[in-house]
């Protein structure tokens, strides 16, 4: 038994198993804290309470382990010290700093587990600010939590294999999707395909939904280029290039989305190590192999490096084993070793996934100067290009101080990404040189009558002492 | 093999004093490098809040920061770009008796260097500035005091001076600084060496350890100024505002964007990292003084916030002047969280004391000799 304070960010597929493996391993004091208002994580959101839907119907040929998981997750919540609704938004001096329904607090920790999962990985295409443009993961949920479409005449576009499934999602909810473009070609997923066998039942999947979405009569383009979605108040059509030949689609929404990239400012705010993946050509969390990324910090799931549902269950289970190898407690390897084994499984069909639906960072270059690049602060391609050749900076954080791209609400998570691939293309560097953007607390917006609620008692007094100098005086 | 670089004054520095004092020597014509270990004005220079403030300053360093306050005027004729300054007036705010005894006392001795301070009683503070949330006992206003955006001024300072034939070398911390036959002998991470027969250490918050090279060693201690900005809203607060609360100094402004930003210290920093945290009971408390002074934040949130490395001597007025040890020696360091403002006009005095010796600023107050330095 343990009685050390485990503090575990994240309820999805990754919380749920590492809280799950903890418990059942005589930790008696964790502490499992998630933004969400009940467990799941994004790919397995339930619906608010009162709607009806089957598990089916919500997560289709995965409303096996959905239901699982929130079977497991149901089972512990009242073992735990469980806080849904609640930010974390900071980590300092081994404490995290959450803002809840009961305002801030802040909650010491002896270890640390990150599952904070990802967001979804955009590439600005003119016109991709109007309303009516609708991440991938955003349009998914739309779905999944309320029941609802983003809009009449869907077309859902980028790359990765949440375009295909999230376009099959709608077409089965009974939406109109007018087409899917992919920007990726035909010959790179042949290319892939002996990698995407490492799992078969993934790639089968896959093709499984093209097939239904053609047999629906959806259009599926392949190794398209995206050059402008149109719209006056909101979107009304997109357009693209195909082998030379531009075309024009009307609809009133768009789904567009690029893979994932993982939601790391937590880790790196708590010490975590970054480094470089080629293959995701993205920065993950370097961990130990075992998840440990810095002293008593450990990460799992799509939050470490983007692997997807299983991989983040997988992974949750594997940090919990290496809290408790660290704890002194018995470890399982035999389970140790049936992880390993199928996350080896996993990157295979990962690299393939990479393989099939490369980041089409070319286009960037030739994104005209007037197209927002960063839409919190409204930062054009043009500025920040000029901030790039008047003061020269040498890193992604240095163009952000000249030009103020991630300077706002979302705190680069959106463009980070974008701003690192335009400062190496422009300059010719390898776009590991250039850097990303560093965590900075808060991760998300905070008020500041909620940060007040913290301040210690000599600021009131001398506020209180001031109205009665004002009184006498 | 170490390649050699011969020139007429090296700066080690790619702070805001060691850039303009770049800049002042160039425009005389002189040859000048530059030495910085990370990117120019990446350090206090570039995280700081950017204020432009005569007002509330110490006595000593009020010549400095007047002439200083000549030089910001003219920033875009000099540097061709404006950096965002403006001149929106500052106000210190007082609701204790001994606060408003300490302004009324400076405000006279002050406006005899030409500050134009003009002292505001409670009821002035509120219709001056109504959207100041609290009744206060009075306050004392600068109309030409203003903010700059410290992220661009350094930087673009930089580039002026690389265009009147200044060498910057970034990236290239000093490993060590030596003086032999007349020349000091300057060599970075990067393996060059340099050699001039006149150095300026404008190291900031390292400032301490390039003196150390010559046998001074100076009491440098390391602060942290704290900053948090908002979201951007509709501009209401037209002036920089400082209110000292519980001995500390809670600083605000609004940028023409929107955004507001505010200070608090202290935070903690590094010298080895070259980093500075935000420690987050700051935040707290500068929020609960916010939502009290500006009630208009109550609703709303903020977004980010930052610290910055910086050095603090024991009476916060900078080290500024030749070594009392080494001819051709000029420090320039130790600004205490004040040097934003003061930078243009040290880069001014420095080359004074280089080209003529002296200056007609007042720098008294600054001597490196008012510390026992072996």
């Amino acid at each position: 038994m343990s009685l050390e304070k485990i503090v575990i960010i994240g309820s999805g597929p990754a919380g749920t198993r590492a809280a799950e493996t903890l418990l059942r391993q005589g930790c008696r004091n964790i502490t499992v804290i998630s933004e969400a208002p009940a467990s799941g994580g994004q790919i397995y959101r339930r619906q608010p309470q009162g709607f009806g839907r089957q598990a089916d119907e919500i997560y289709g040929s995965e409303a096996e382990k959905a239901t699982a998981l929130h079977r497991s997750f149901d089972a512990l919540a009242g073992s735990v010290d469980y806080r849904p609704n609640t930010l974390v938004w900071n980590i300092f001096d081994r404490k995290v700093f959450t803002n809840g329904p009961d305002g801030v607090e802040e909650i010491p920790f002896d270890r640390l587990v990150l599952t904070t999962g990802a967001m979804d990985r955009i590439l600005p295409v003119p016109g991709w600010t109007f309303p009516g443009v609708f991440t991938l993961g955003g349009a998914q949920i739309a779905l999944k939590h309320q029941a609802c479409a983003i809009g009449r005449q869907v077309v859902f576009a980028g790359a990765g294999p949440l375009l295909y499934l999230v376009a099959w999602q709608y077409m089965k909810a009974g939406a109109h999707v007018v087409a899917v473009l992919d920007t990726s070609a035909f010959a790179n997923k042949m290319a892939a395909s002996l990698k995407l066998l490492a799992l078969p039942r993934l790639m089968f999947r896959g093709l499984k939904f093209r097939r239904d979405l053609k047999a629906k009569g959806v259009a599926l383009h392949e190794g398209v280029r995206l050059t402008r979605i149109d719209g006056d108040r909101s979107v009304t059509a997109i357009n693209f290039t195909k082998s030379g030949v531009t075309q024009r689609l009307a609809c009133d929404a768009v789904g567009l989305g690029f893979g994932l990239n993982p939601e790391m400012q937590i880790a790196e705010l708590a010490g975590g190590r970054t480094r470089f993946d080629r293959t995701f050509r993205q920065w993950v969390l370097a961990h130990d192999g075992e998840g440990r990324v810095a002293e008593d910090v450990y990460v799992a799931g799509d939050g470490h490096a983007i692997g997807g549902a299983d991989v983040a269950e997988l992974t949750g289970e594997r940090a919990a084993w290496a809290v408790l190898a660290d704890l002194g407690l018995p470890v399982s390897a035999e389970r140790q070793s049936v992880i390993r084994r199928a996350l080896k499984r996993q990157a295979i069909f990962r690299q393939g996934i990479e393989q099939s639906f490369p980041l089409p960072a070319e286009w960037l270059v030739d994104t005209p100067d007037e197209t927002i690049l960063c839409r919190c602060e409204n930062v054009t391609f043009g500025e920040v290009r000029a901030a790039i050749t008047e003061l020269e900076p040498n890193d992604v954080n240095r163009l952000k101080a000249f030009a103020r791209p991630g300077m706002g609400r979302c705190q680069g998570r959106v463009c980070g990404h974008v701003l690192a691939e335009l400062l190496a293309a422009e300059t010719g560097r390898p776009l590991e040189e250039v850097g990303r953007l560093r965590g900075q607390a808060p991760v998300k917006p905070l008020h500041y009558k909620a940060a007040a609620g913290m301040a210690e008692a000599g600021i009131q007094q001398w506020l209180e002492q001031a109205d009665k100098v004002l009184e006498n005086g | 093999m170490a390649e050699a670089n011969e020139t007429d004054i090296a700066i080690i520095g790619g702070g805001i004093a060691g850039v303009a004092s770049a800049y002042h020597l160039a425009l005389a014509g002189k040859r000048v490098t530059v030495l910085e270990k990370g990117a120019v004005g990446a350090q206090a220079s570039g995280v700081n809040f950017g204020g432009l403030r005569t007002n509330g300053r110490a006595m000593a360093e009020l010549s400095l920061s007047l002439r200083a306050r000549e030089i910001w005027r003219k920033l875009k004729d000099l540097i061709g770009h404006d950096c965002e300054t403006e001149f929106t007036g500052h106000v210190e705010i007082c609701d204790r008796e001994d606060h408003l005894a300490a302004v009324e006392k400076w405000a006279p001795e002050a406006n005899a260097f030409g500050v134009g301070a003009e002292m505001l009683s409670g009821a002035a503070v509120a219709r001056r500035f109504p959207w100041i949330g609290r009744r206060m006992l009075g306050g004392i206003y600068v109309a030409t005091d203003g903010a700059a955006n410290p992220r661009l001024v350094t930087p673009v300072f930089a580039r002026a001076v690389r265009k009147l034939g200044v060498t910057i070398r970034e990236q290239e911390p000093v490993t060590s600084v030596g003086y032999h036959n007349g020349r000091f002998e300057i060599t970075t991470g990067k393996g060059a060496v340099i050699r001039s027969p006149i150095l300026v250490n404008a190291a900031g918050a390292w400032g301490k350890r390039i003196a150390q090279h010559f046998g001074e060693d100076y009491p440098l201690d390391v602060m942290a100024p704290q900053m948090v900005v908002s979201e951007p809203f509709a501009r209401q607060v037209t002036a920089t505002v400082d209110y000292p609360v519980n001995g500390r100094f809670f600083y605000v402004r609004q940028i023409s964007r929107g955004n507001l930003l505010f200070g608090r210290g202290p935070g903690r920093a590094d010298l080895d990292t070259s980093r500075a945290s935000y420690v987050p009971q700051n935040v707290f408390d500068a929020s609960r003084i916010a939502i009290d002074i500006l009630p208009m934040l109550k609703g709303r949130t903020f977004l980010r916030s930052w610290a910055g490395v910086e050095g603090k001597t024991p009476d916060s007025l900078p080290i500024l002047g030749p070594s009392p040890v080494r001819d051709g020696l000029i420090h320039a360091f130790g600004f205490s969280g004040h040097g934003f403002q003061l930078g243009p006009a040290t880069g001014a005095v420095v080359t004074d004391l280089i080209l003529k010796g002296k200056t007609a600023t007042d720098i008294s107050g600054f001597s490196p000799r008012r510390f026992k330095t072996s």
